[in-house]
């Protein structure tokens, strides 16, 4: 018996199987125009790798900015709810979790019992969310897995200030003509990021272990960012960090399944 | 081919259908009536220009002066108001030129504005060079409200619209005239309140919904007329059974809110909204006019200057978070949602004291930056949802 969370992501779109003990199968794809669409080809191409058919799924539950509009999920939960499940499911200790996804931020605050404590999302801007880097790289021509270590190749930062993936454009080309390396202005760029997702923390006290979550955690160059910026230690889940909702997700339906309460 | 004409039995609405319905702006038929008659409508942009004031100027029957708050509901672009407001200018700013500029107020007479925000007064400036209406004015709201000087200031200003109504129009209110509207204005604010009980209790009897659009209903029909049908909704609504399946009671706070739409997304998720302290919300109901004095402007001017304030103002600040403390237990709420239009400074640095005060003593809270028209529905569903899972325990 199999339990399914899929997460439909702005950018990105995950599913992960989950038959009650671990991670069966998991896929994660670059997002599709419709949310049905990427929900429907992520759960396939997860039940191949599975070698399981759809009717093995006892119960699945959708997450992420689709979430709503996945038919064959018995209910949805935000995102915010699944990661700390998920988090705390990988990693018991967790009590603070940084997602950082293509167009929300969230700080997380996790109880002692697992559950949601309390939490931060950027405001509607998306200043330092990862689409900012994807601008950077795509203005670069770069893949966005190649980002890490051009940044961290780096003297020293370039003086970027804009946090706009808007305006960072016309920052950049004119570093770019100052004579700036592109390496610069990328750890620049990460450090920005970094450095908002501290400050927009706000409210809530982040108390340790601290997890990182979503596709810019596995950013090297945000990472040491955040780890110079950060008292706490971060630790690092056993998993692709990008899972994690839809991780959450699939726990949740086994729990519900098995009518555990949320 | 023969077209069959069936003549269709229409029931009439009840009180509560037709408050719940009642369309909007030049849709209106109580607007339309009115007009029809000979009356005028002015609107007003905020809830420091004293309604009674304009309500009361009684002319013969057929040249009565109707106050509407202005609202741009359903507004879906601003681009032509962008070329005069900045986009660094709140959305409901732009929204209300947008619609002027669009005609979307010819049933509109006039416009009585008040200096209560920066956004505002400047979209005042647009009204006056670029859309000329016949009547247009503006009440300048001191940013304290602790003197007397400060008081008199106010009451001078509110009198000089009033007297400039008169020399407009030649009508002018009276002391009769003034005493008759602020009983009906009274009377108003205690039906107002009497639904807010309905809501806030233990067995909530509508929605945060129904609930603002009443309040829309009343912003925009005679309040004589409003009052009656308020009565017996009052009776349908206790004779109905209560709301049933909502996951959290909340309190909305933060900037103005007139349009159904964002309280839709917000009780969407499973919240119901119990309480408020929105200035057009319960801040426009709270505080009675004193009937017993024998200067009608000034016991209406003096209403308005104390109510509970708005965070324009540079005092007050405690007594606000004392009082959305008091609502938010009163009506013991499971946690606040605030909210303000993107660049509404005021509101937005007024509920970041709000909200951390309110956690410190254990009460959740979520901020949710908006658009005047909420177009971003995900967006705020995510974060509503989010909390109700938080505070959902």
């Amino acid at each position: 018996m199999l339990f399914a969370g899929v997460d439909i992501g702005s950018s990105s779109a995950q599913a992960v199987l989950f038959d009650g003990e671990k991670i069966v199968a998991y896929t994660s794809i670059v997002a599709k125009p419709v949310p049905q669409q990427s929900a429907r080809f992520v759960i396939d191409a997860t039940l191949a790798e599975a070698g399981a058919r759809q009717e093995d799924i006892a119960c699945c539950i959708s997450t992420g900015y689709g979430r709503e509009k996945i038919t064959f999920a018995a209910d949805n939960v935000s995102e915010i709810s699944c990661l700390v499940k998920g988090a705390f499911w990988l990693d018991p200790d967790i009590r603070t979790i940084i997602d950082i996804g293509a167009q929300d931020n969230k700080v997380i605050s996790v109880t002692d019992d697992g559950k949601l404590k309390d939490f931060v999302m950027n405001d509607k801007c998306a200043a330092g969310s990862g689409r900012f880097l994807e601008k950077i790289a795509r203005t670069f021509g770069l893949q966005i897995s190649d980002y890490g270590p051009l940044a961290l190749s780096a003297a020293k930062p370039a003086p970027i200030q804009n946090s706009c993936p808007v305006y960072v454009n016309f920052d950049a080309l004119c570093r770019l003509t100052e004579g700036w390396t592109k390496a610069s202005i990328a750890l620049s760029a990460a450090n920005i990021l970094a450095s908002r997702l501290i400050n927009a923390s706000g409210k809530i006290k982040m108390v340790e272990p601290l997890c990182l979550t979503g596709g810019v955690a596995k950013n090297q160059a945000v990472m040491r960012s955040l780890d110079g910026l950060l008292d706490l230690p971060i630790r690092q889940l056993p998993v692709d960090p990008q899972i994690v909702g839809a991780l959450g997700a699939a726990v949740l339906a086994h729990d519900r399944y098995h009518h555990k309460v949320n | 081919m023969s077209t069959q004409n069936v003549q269709q039995e229409v029931t009439p609405k009840s009180a509560l259908e037709e408050l719940l319905t009642l369309p909007r702006r030049g849709e209106n038929p109580y607007i339309q009536d009115w007009k029809a008659n000979g009356g005028k409508v002015f609107a007003y942009v905020c809830s420091y220009v004293p309604e009674e004031i304009i309500y009361a100027v009684k002319g013969v029957a057929k040249s009565r002066y109707l106050p509407v708050r202005l609202g741009a509901t359903g507004c879906t672009k601003t681009e032509d108001a962008d070329i005069d407001l900045s986009r660094c200018l709140c959305s409901f700013a732009r929204s209300t030129l947008q619609m002027g500029l669009d005609g979307e107020y010819s049933y509109l007479d006039g416009l009585v504005y008040s200096s209560s925000c920066e956004q505002m007064r400047r979209s005042f400036e647009y009204w006056r060079d670029k859309l000329h209406p016949d009547f247009l004015e503006m009440i300048s709201v001191p940013r304290t409200t602790d003197t007397q000087a400060h008081f008199e200031w106010y009451l001078e200003e509110v009198n000089n619209v009033r007297l400039k109504f008169g020399q407009k129009y030649g009508l002018l209110s009276n002391k009769a005239s003034l005493n008759e509207t602020i009983k009906i204005y009274n009377r108003f604010r205690e039906l107002m309140l009497e639904l807010y009980a309905l809501r806030s209790g233990d067995a909530p009897k509508l929605t945060g919904t129904e609930a603002l659009n009443i309040a829309l209903a009343g912003f925009n029909m005679p309040k004589d007329i409003f009052n009656e049908k308020l009565e017996a909704a009052i009776e349908e609504l206790k004779a109905r059974p209560a709301v049933t399946g909502y996951r959290a009671r909340v309190l909305l706070a933060g900037s103005p809110i007139d349009d159904p739409a964002l309280v839709e997304i917000i009780e969407g998720t499973g919240a119901l909204v119990v309480t408020d302290t929105l200035c057009t919300g319960r801040k426009y109901v709270e505080g009675m006019v004193d009937e017993t004095t024998d200067d009608p402007v000034r016991a209406i001017a003096k209403r308005y200057f104390s109510k509970e304030t708005c965070p324009r103002m540079m005092d007050g600040t405690d007594a606000r978070v004392a009082y959305v403390k008091r609502l938010a237990k009163e009506a013991n709420v499971d946690g606040v949602i605030f909210q303000y239009i993107t660049f509404c400074d005021n509101h937005n640095i007024e509920n970041i004291i709000e909200s951390r005060s309110l956690e410190k003593d254990g009460v959740p809270t979520l901020t949710l930056e908006r658009e005047y028209q909420p177009g971003d529905v995900g967006r705020l569903r995510t974060r509503v949802q989010a909390f109700m899972e938080r505070i959902n325990k």
